[in-house]
């Protein structure tokens, strides 16, 4: 099928790939994947010592205020451009809508003023120079820049693995008028996976639903926040569905952590597993499941699905 | 100097609240030129009008300046007293007091009196410059053209016709009735929309000064107002006037497509008449174009159309279609390299449609089409076709057809050409070839084997003893061998001699290892013949590498599993061997660029050569004509080894004598192309022998119907029928035919798939079966001009897509709907009879859904932030008819507000809400379709903020209005704006609300706004008065300010011309070009005046020295 993710201009460097504190603590093979992928398809970037975490988990979780959030947001962007690497590529979906939230803020004068002022005492500024030039992107969007090298690149096929994406809510709903394509209907996975040859459920019901994570909600309200997932997972497995792929690594802690718990606790079956977009397109074109793929930090049995999609073998050249 | 008087208004406290008017009277008074000013309370009543008579008369006034509301608000008002009062035009200035200065600066009245003041002091500068102007008079044509067959577009032609007034009613679609044609009931009196629409309908088909134009386009639009001229395309309707609407047509087309009409929630066939009264009431066919497959076809065979029959099971008919343009279909099911499928549209969704393999199975079936009729012979003129391959017999029987007697020679003795002689039988049995020769010849052609052209007889010959013309489809029967060391040896042979040999069974053998020089389909045949005669080693050695060898790749593929070795890159440079070749030398090599005729000649590259062992050489590196077969053939020229002829008649250098086939440049190598090359060469013998261009030698190449990306991912995907094979081991000794075709459930599967991109299928199913004779397939688009003094446009709104909100499940979710597709379900004349059914299992619903503001009031980028304003009552009314006709049923209404004003509106809603309805005012989440197809809604109440899921077996959707594509496109051709989700602009929202931006063109219904039936029609009719009381005179004056150009001054540089967005200048020519404006069509904008570099062009009221007066105060 044709694919309905717009085009856009490659993304050839000037990457600074925001480092994510679930991603690191949770999934780093969600990082090293892609690493990987980046070199792969010619993408330069960095990792860059100067960037902090972008405190959404503490922000959204009403733990601190957004001044805080927004020095800081400042701070990393000046750090970027400073680094001749303005393309922040964001792992998390909530670190790309709170650095894309923080960017419109900054536009306002006062906001910008007062920011300004905690950033002299670094040192820094975060000016029309630097507001011009930072770019807040995420991972998927870096990769589909390149996607049309990716059909020549794949050696394990998917042929037969049943795909569905479950679209991040930060990243659709947060600014629904600036994601890559349909913001309720997210069909960036699904086209990136398209060439790896699997089967993509494209539209689903309940596609456009919550994981049910909603930071501290999933701590002090477990029961409302579990239901959401169940339902969820009821739909994919509904489906039949191999793989649900995602691109935030709270919505994978959700679903991989909690998967098998709902299941015992519903007595129902939901027979698929879940990865990042990053580690399915980095096994379709051959990446090692463990020291790519970091599949051991998963709390869900990966292995059937790795054996079924030759990731035991060595990849052919 | 000028006597001027100020009159300011109080506009009944809206300026005297803010402004003090005794103050700025006291500074007017002072200003030069004024001889008066007076305060009123109503300057624009009866009061105002009588004061400035007054003072006008007793102080002897000769300009106005009127101190109250913007000009364009009572401008007019004014200027006609000035006009009344014989002041002439151009005597009013304006001091725009209340919306420049004590609206706009409300709660600062110092800055606003300070304002007035200035603005006073300019309009008083400005009256004092001002010079008056003559109005110009324009004939007006009294017809007028009313674009949009609806409800608004009929109610306007009704009421200019009733004055008088001639009447072109233009509509896109193929009947008129537009959108309220399709709804059951409307509101509030629930009465049958038919019974309102119907008496109109039958209005527009019976009045005689109503001419009514479906199928058609405004395509442009030139001329001043009342003698607009107007360009329309008509389409074909393909179905004439002779139709009696008796539906006979719809039994016999295959062709099933989604219904517009019922707006998707049906299917109709390809020809089709949306309603029982439809007016006109002729059918109509839906012809797209050609669908890709028989755009690329070299014959154009309607594949879709037999494909189509197939799926049906109608294999008689389809072998009708399928044989009409080519006599070996059976033989091209099989062969075809069918570039059809490379284009067809299903392949980009999954695969194509295995079309070939249809075609074999349908025409495999021939003896269900019975036996050939020999066609009555009209002409007594003979034709002699010398060849019987395909081309040859392909314009033999096609010449038959027409009426010719045809005698065809054959230097072999058996007739089908390379068809019977190169293709080897295991991809094309014998009989196969021997059928459809038969069926050609039964046609009443006359075959003479076993004569050769150039020895039995000539071309000189033929003609001498009467033959009225020759086709000379002679082929290309010689194999070419390469001029290398060697070629003399034994066990060299030609590739075509070696497939002749054993297609006549002649004896031959091949030795133990055999080397086939060529990588074309002869190379191929060539390779797996000599493995099936028992060579134990078979190698193809080519030019070409594998990408760009130009053999069929699933025929090569068939021959490496059978066992052929490929040898890519190696060009022969010598045969080796003493008694007999041993061996061959082979260069390795690539392929230059390709040269003028695009052949890519061999380079060797820097490698060591390499020797291939053989006992048989096989060269199929070419083909050539035969020797002498041009022999006494004088006029007919040969270049590049192919016989010259005019690509437009298929005649040679020699008059009467033509040429097809692979013999005949511009002929191809395949049968197709022959084929078709065959059928051109028919058609131009026939053209000269009755002297006259009788039938289009080229068919007339048609617009190619494509399906867009989107509608193809709506369609659901199904697997391609493979084809069963023999197995390799098997086939590689056996001369049985390697591909075993489809069997019946297979053709009748893989058929299904079929898109239907072309709409009809060109199967002229209904022509055969109409008893009218009223089927016309030949019709084409035309087009005419007309003149007319006005235009009403009243092109309609279309619904929002609900497919823009994915959530929803529009399109994906079989039991959600919108209440356009609803009102067809509940219309007695729509597909279920008026009977209330969910469409996933024909269950009446028992929880039924509506859900409001579906693309309306919603301000994010995938809706429209307008009310659609006739949502609430549309629901409300479908809710009402469900609950009287199924009291069983519940109906929810999910709201964000009720806006429901107008007469009777809010009474009819508390009735339906009494009916049981339950109104909740909500705001509603993604819908989730369930296994029994049944949908779970969430949503949060907006009064109480409480959550609620309920489950529903039917969601109804109140998609908003937008302008319908008929509106943005009308509006593209005539240049008029349009506003926020493409709705018409009107002159003024509220004095002038039926003009359009244009002088002449009216507006009306929903294309200027969204609005229920009795708006559209009231403002149709108002639309109707505006053309009415401005063609009623036959002259109209046309206003002063408009640009005029001073032709001493201007420098024809067309600045103008190219910047009037109403096309009103033009260059004329005299003693030199210069500008000429036409004033009844000028607008005044002064874009022209603004841009005029010389400074020639002026609007009236407008010179610079008005403006320079009034804006230097």
């Amino acid at each position: 099928m044709p694919h309905t993710t717009p085009e856009v201009d490659p993304i050839g460097g000037g990457v600074q790939l925001f480092r994510s504190c679930m991603v690191s603590s949770e999934y780093p093979g969600a990082e090293a994947a892609t690493k990987w992928l980046f070199e792969k398809l010619g993408v330069e970037y960095i990792v860059n010592p100067e960037q902090t975490c972008c405190t959404g988990m503490g922000y959204y979780s009403d733990l601190m205020p957004f001044a805080t959030t927004l020095a800081i947001a400042a701070r990393n962007a000046c750090v970027a451009v400073e680094a001749g690497h303005p393309i922040q590529a964001y792992l998390c979906s909530t670190c790309y809508a709170i650095n894309k939230k923080a960017y419109r803020v900054l536009e306002v004068p006062e906001h910008r003023r007062e920011v300004n002022r905690v950033l002299a005492e670094i040192g820094r500024v975060y000016d029309d120079t630097i507001a011009q030039t930072i770019q807040h992107r995420h991972v998927l969007e870096v990769l589909w820049s390149q996607h049309e090298k990716l059909a020549g690149l794949v050696r394990r096929r998917l042929g037969g693995i049943r795909v569905a994406s479950h679209p991040a809510c930060h990243y659709c709903k947060v600014f629904p008028d600036e994601v890559l394509g349909d913001s309720e209907n997210l069909m960036l996975a699904e086209d990136l996976l398209e060439p790896a040859g699997v089967i993509s459920t494209g539209n689903y019901p309940e596609k456009t639903t919550h994981c049910g994570a909603g930071f501290r909600q999933r701590f002090v309200n477990p029961s409302m926040s579990m239901a959401v997932t169940r339902e969820k997972l009821r739909r994919l497995a509904a489906l039949k569905v191999d793989v649900c792929v995602h691109m935030c690594p709270n919505c994978a802690v959700q679903f991989d952590r909690h998967h098998d718990i709902i299941e015992r606790d519903s007595d129902e079956e939901y027979p698929f597993v879940h990865l990042h977009v990053q580690q399915l397109v980095a096994l379709a074109l051959g990446a090692d499941p463990d020291t790519v793929c970091g599949v051991a930090a998963h709390s869900q049995d990966l292995e059937p699905l790795l054996q079924r999609i030759g990731a035991r073998q060595a990849a052919p050249l | 100097m000028t006597r001027c008087g100020v009159f300011l208004c109080e506009c009944g406290g809206n300026i005297s609240g803010v402004l003090d008017l005794p103050a700025l009277a006291a500074g007017g008074r002072s200003l030069d030129g004024v001889v008066n000013v007076t305060v009123s309370q109503f300057l624009c009543g009866a009061e105002g009008r009588r004061l400035i008579e007054d003072v006008v008369a007793d102080r002897g006034l000769d300009r106005i300046v009127i101190g109250s509301c913007s000009r364009r608000f009572q401008g007019p008002t004014f200027e006609r007293i000035a006009r009344d009062l014989e002041l002439g035009e151009n005597t009013v200035a304006f001091a725009n007091l209340r919306e420049g200065c004590a609206f706009i600066h409300r709660h600062e009245p110092e800055k606003a009196q300070r304002k007035a003041e200035t603005v006073l002091a300019a309009a008083v500068a400005r009256a004092g410059r001002q010079r008056p102007l003559q109005p110009s008079r324009t004939f007006l044509n009294r017809s007028a053209l009313v674009v949009g067959g609806g409800i608004g577009g009929l109610s306007a032609a009704e009421e200019l016709a009733s004055a008088g007034i001639t009447v072109h009613l233009v509509e896109r679609e193929q009947s008129l009735g537009g959108y309220m044609a399709r709804l059951s009931k409307t509101f509030p009196t629930e009465d049958c929309a038919m019974c309102s629409l119907g008496p109109r309908l039958a209005n527009a088909a019976t009045d005689s000064r109503i001419n009514v134009h479906t199928l058609t386009e405004v395509t442009a639009l030139s001329g001043p107002p009342g003698e607009f001229r107007v360009r329309l395309r008509h389409h074909p309707r393909f179905v004439t006037d002779q139709c009696v609407g008796c539906g006979t047509c719809t039994t016999v087309c295959p062709v099933e497509l989604e219904s517009q009409f019922d707006l998707g929630v049906t299917r109709r066939k390809a020809i089709s008449r949306p309603f029982a009264n439809a007016v006109p009431s002729t059918f109509a066919i839906d012809n797209r174009g050609w669908a890709p497959c028989t755009s690329t076809c070299p014959a154009h065979t309607a594949a879709q159309g037999y494909i189509a029959l197939a799926a049906q099971g109608r294999w008689a008919d389809a072998y009708r279609v399928a044989s009409a343009p080519n006599p070996f279909p059976s033989v091209c099911g099989r062969i075809c390299p069918h570039e059809c499928e490379e284009q067809c549209t299903r392949g980009r969704l999954d695969q194509p449609v295995a079309i070939a393999a249809i075609k074999r199975f349908v025409a495999d079936q021939a003896a269900a089409a019975g036996p050939v009729e020999v066609p009555a012979r009209r002409f007594e003129d003979r034709v002699a076709v010398v060849g019987a391959g395909p081309a040859g017999l392909t314009a033999a029987r096609d010449l038959a057809l027409l009426g010719y007697p045809v005698t065809v020679f054959e230097a072999q003795p058996v007739a089908g050409g390379m068809l019977r002689l190169g293709v080897p039988e295991y991809r094309l049995p014998r009989d196969v070839v021997a059928s459809e020769v038969e069926r050609v010849l039964a046609h009443g052609v006359e075959l003479r084997a076993g004569e050769r052209c150039g020895q039995d007889y000539t071309v000189d010959s033929l003609l001498a003893s009467g033959y009225g013309a020759v086709l000379l489809a002679l082929g290309l029967p010689q194999a070419r061998l390469l001029p290398l060391e060697g070629r003399e040896l034994p066990g060299v042979i030609g590739g075509l001699d070696l497939l002749r040999s054993r297609a006549l069974g002649d004896p031959v053998t091949v030795g133990r290892r055999v080397v086939v020089i060529g990588g074309g389909d002869v190379a191929v045949d060539a390779a797996r013949t000599a493995l099936r005669l028992g060579a134990e080693r078979v190698t193809m050695a080519c030019i070409e590498d594998r990408a760009t060898l130009p053999a069929q790749p699933g025929e090569l593929s068939e021959a490496i599993a059978e066992g052929v070795l490929l040898a890519p890159s190696l060009m022969p440079v010598a045969l080796l061997g003493d008694a007999a070749v041993s061996s061959v030398r082979f260069q390795p090599c690539t392929l230059a660029e390709p040269d003028a005729r695009g052949w890519r000649p061999p380079r060797p590259v820097d490698a060591e050569q390499v020797e291939l062992e053989a006992d048989t050489v096989v060269f199929c590196v070419g083909q050539a004509l035969g020797e002498d077969a041009l022999a006494g053939a004088a006029g007919v020229a040969v270049a590049g080894g192919q016989i010259v002829v005019d690509r437009e008649t298929m005649m040679t250098g020699r008059r009467g004598v033509f040429a097809a086939g692979d013999a005949a440049a511009g002929g191809g190598l395949i049968a197709i192309q022959a084929i078709a090359a065959g059928a051109r060469a028919a058609r131009g013998i026939h053209n000269h022998l009755r002297g006259e261009a009788l039938l289009d030698v080229w068919p007339m190449e048609r617009d190619r119907a494509e399906v867009p990306d989107l509608e193809l991912s709506r369609r659901r995907s199904l697997p391609r029928q493979e084809m069963r094979v023999l197995p390799p081991e098997e086939r590689r000794t056996s001369w049985q035919e390697v591909r075993l075709g489809f069997n019946e459930e297979e053709a009748l599967a893989e058929a299904r798939r079929c898109l239907s991109c072309g709409g009809c299928s060109d199967c002229h199913s209904c022509e055969q079966a109409c008893p009218a004779g009223a089927i016309d397939l030949t019709q084409k688009p035309w087009e005419e001009e007309l003149t007319v003094g006005a235009l009403v446009v009243a092109t309609g709104h279309q619904e929002f897509d609900a497919r823009r909100k994915p959530p929803l499940g529009y399109g994906r979710y079989a039991n959600v709907l919108t209440q356009s597709q609803l009102a067809r379900l509940l219309s007695a004349s729509g597909p279920t009879g008026g009977e209330l059914r969910r469409p996933s299992d024909g269950q009446v619903p028992k929880r039924v859904f509506m859900l409001q503001c579906v693309g309306s009031r919603d301000s994010t980028s995938r809706g429209n932030e307008h009310c659609s304003a006739i949502c609430c009552l549309f629901a409300t009314l479908h809710a009402s008819l469900i609950r009287e006709s199924y009291p069983g049923t519940q109906v929810t209404i999910a709201y964000t507000d009720l806006r429901m004003p107008g007469k009777g509106h809010e009474e009819y809603l508390k009735l339906v809400a009494e009916r049981g309805v339950r109104y909740v005012r909500s705001r509603v989440g993604e819908l989730a379709e369930e296994q029994d197809k049944s949908l779970r809604v969430r949503w949060e109440d907006t009064v109480t903020g409480g959550k609620h899921e309920e489950l529903f077996d039917l969601v109804v959707l109140s998609a908003g209005l937008e302008a319908s594509a008929g509106t943005t496109q009308i509006a593209r051709v005539i240049g008029l704006q349009q506003g926020a989700a493409g709705f018409l602009k009107e002159y003024h929202p509220k004095l002038r609300p039926v003009d359009s931006q244009r002088a002449g063109i009216f507006i009306a219904g929903t294309a200027q706004g969204p609005k229920g039936i009795p708006e559209t029609i009231a403002q149709a009719k108002a639309a109707a008065a505006r053309v009415t009381s401005m063609l009623h005179g036959g002259m109209a004056a046309t206003p002063v300010e408009v640009a005029f150009s001073d032709p001493d001054v201007c420098i024809g540089c067309g600045v103008c011309v190219s910047v009037c967005p109403q096309g009103a200048v033009r260059l004329v020519d005299g003693d030199r070009a210069h500008a000429l404006v036409d004033q009844a069509s000028c607008r005044g904008c002064g874009i022209c005046a603004a841009e005029c570099p010389s400074g020639a062009m002026t609007v009236g009221g407008f010179s610079d020295a008005e403006l320079l007066a009034e804006a230097t105060v």
